[in-house]
């Protein structure tokens, strides 16, 4: 194996790491909406550190491979792939901590709220299981499939805001803003993982997509 | 895009051993084109195609066409010696002449007929400044060219190609007995020239080829497996074997 290679892997096993932690913060923050566990809480916003940590690591692994082994062509748009999917990472990394900071600040939500957020955890979850493996393995058609599969969960957001837009209670409308806010790191969350497959495809066809 | 030599279907044998194999390439005007790949592979030898060098080599037998200002240069009755004015070359170890700077300069123009000595001393000094050499050596032009540097040398050898007005420099690897300050002048130097003169340069390093050229071939086994933008070349290679060598992992 040459040095490249062997390089290349090791950052690659760090990216692959990054993404398995932050797949595990969102399972935990996902455990919140069913039980709202002040100690889980602080546990996925503490792992946010170390997600930052592997961010740096894959980062300067990568400048250490441009500075020292003149990559070019398909190394070289590892390199750039890596760095930009441990970005992405660590922006789902972030709206994992958001939140669980949200379920710390509130006792209590609203069960039909609850329910729309651990299904559409679930799927962000499924979708970024699957956009990683479909980095790791190199598989571009999968890379094309997961985008185009229909935004599950932006049909449920819109779903949820027209069933909270119909409740009359005042508690719910005093608490709209926040709990919008708290939807959309589930939302922006969706968007990051589309730009995995995005940087994906690009690192196997050298080509750029935008899937919007 | 001007082309300056469009080369059809050229095949170069040595004896009964083929060394180029139906090669096809239009090389463009004022642009940087860099030759690569593996020793033995037909760079140099299809290098000293472009201006008739191979002729000096016994056993030598060329098919196919080169074509520069929409003439073969391989047709009989094409003048050689106004070619290799047309496409002058600079080799891998310099070699100036054993007399001075000056002389080195000026001697292809003196071949040429020109004896005025304001003449050739305007020639000299452009030479020189172009090759970014004058101002090192304008103080001593009389003294031996065989006292510079390498890097001086090598920059002399520019000039004194210069000096014949060429349209084409050819370079076989340059740079590849220099050091690394020298090797960065002679780049920066490329880079200027190539305003003025269309340059195809041999080289062994991917890097320096990155760096100066505009258009990259990859030669292997006397073909030419790809030939782009070095753009393309480097960053997403339609070949396999491309991507195999300009990474490393050739072989």
């Amino acid at each position: 194996m040459v040095k490249i290679d062997q390089e290349l892997d090791c950052m690659e096993a760090t990216l692959m790491k990054m993404g398995c932690r932050v797949i595990r913060m969102h399972e935990k923050a996902m455990t919140l909406f069913e039980e709202n566990n002040r100690d889980n809480a602080l546990a996925v916003i503490q792992s946010d550190e170390y997600i930052n940590k592997l961010e740096e690591e894959v980062n300067d692994q990568a400048i250490s491979a441009l500075a020292l082994l003149a990559p070019v062509a398909s190394d070289l748009r590892r390199i750039i792939t890596a760095i930009k999917i441990a970005t992405e990472l660590e922006r789902i990394g972030d709206y994992a901590k958001g939140i669980a900071s949200y379920m710390i600040c509130h006792d209590a939500i609203d069960s039909s709220v609850c329910e729309y957020a651990v299904e559409m955890e679930r799927q962000n979850i499924s979708m970024l299981e699957n956009a990683l493996e479909s980095y790791e393995k190199r598989d571009v058609e999968a890379a094309f499939a997961l985008p185009q599969d229909d935004r599950k969960n932006k049909i449920l957001l819109n779903e949820l805001k027209t069933k909270l837009l119909e409740k009359e209670d005042i508690e719910t409308y005093r608490h709209l803003f926040s709990i919008s806010a708290m939807l959309r790191n589930i939302e922006r969350s969706e968007d990051h993982i589309i730009n995995i497959c995005e940087h994906t495809i690009f690192l196997i066809k050298g080509q750029h997509y935008d899937f919007g | 895009m001007e082309t300056i030599f469009k080369v059809e279907n050229l095949n170069l044998y040595y004896g009964a051993k083929q060394a180029l194999k139906s090669l096809n390439l239009d090389i463009r005007k004022h642009h940087v084109t860099a030759l690569i790949g593996p020793s033995g592979c037909g760079k140099s030898t299809f290098l000293r195609c472009l201006n008739r060098m191979n002729d000096l080599i016994e056993g030598c037998r060329i098919e196919g066409k080169v074509m520069m200002d929409n003439e073969n240069i391989f047709d009989r009755q094409v003048n050689v010696v106004e070619l290799r004015t047309k496409v002058g070359m600079v080799f891998q170890k310099p070699n100036p002449f054993p007399m001075s700077i000056f002389d080195n300069i000026a001697y292809g123009p003196r071949c040429q007929g020109i004896k005025n000595k304001k003449l050739l001393s305007e020639i000299v000094e452009r030479s020189l400044k172009q090759a970014a050499l004058w101002d090192e050596v304008h103080d001593r032009l009389h003294e031996s060219a065989m006292a510079l540097s390498g890097g001086q040398q090598q920059r002399l050898c520019i000039a004194r190609t210069i000096a014949m007005e060429p349209e084409v420099i050819l370079m076989d690897e340059p740079t590849s007995a220099l050091d690394p300050i020298a090797t960065a002048k002679i780049e920066e130097l490329i880079e200027e020239l190539k305003q003025e003169y269309t340059i195809v340069i041999v080289t062994h390093s991917m890097q320096q080829a990155s760096r100066v050229s505009d258009d990259t071939a990859f030669f292997l086994l006397g073909e030419i497996v790809e030939f782009n933008t070095t753009q393309d070349i480097f960053q997403n290679p339609a070949d396999k074997r491309t991507e195999d060598y300009i990474t490393g992992r050739f072989g």
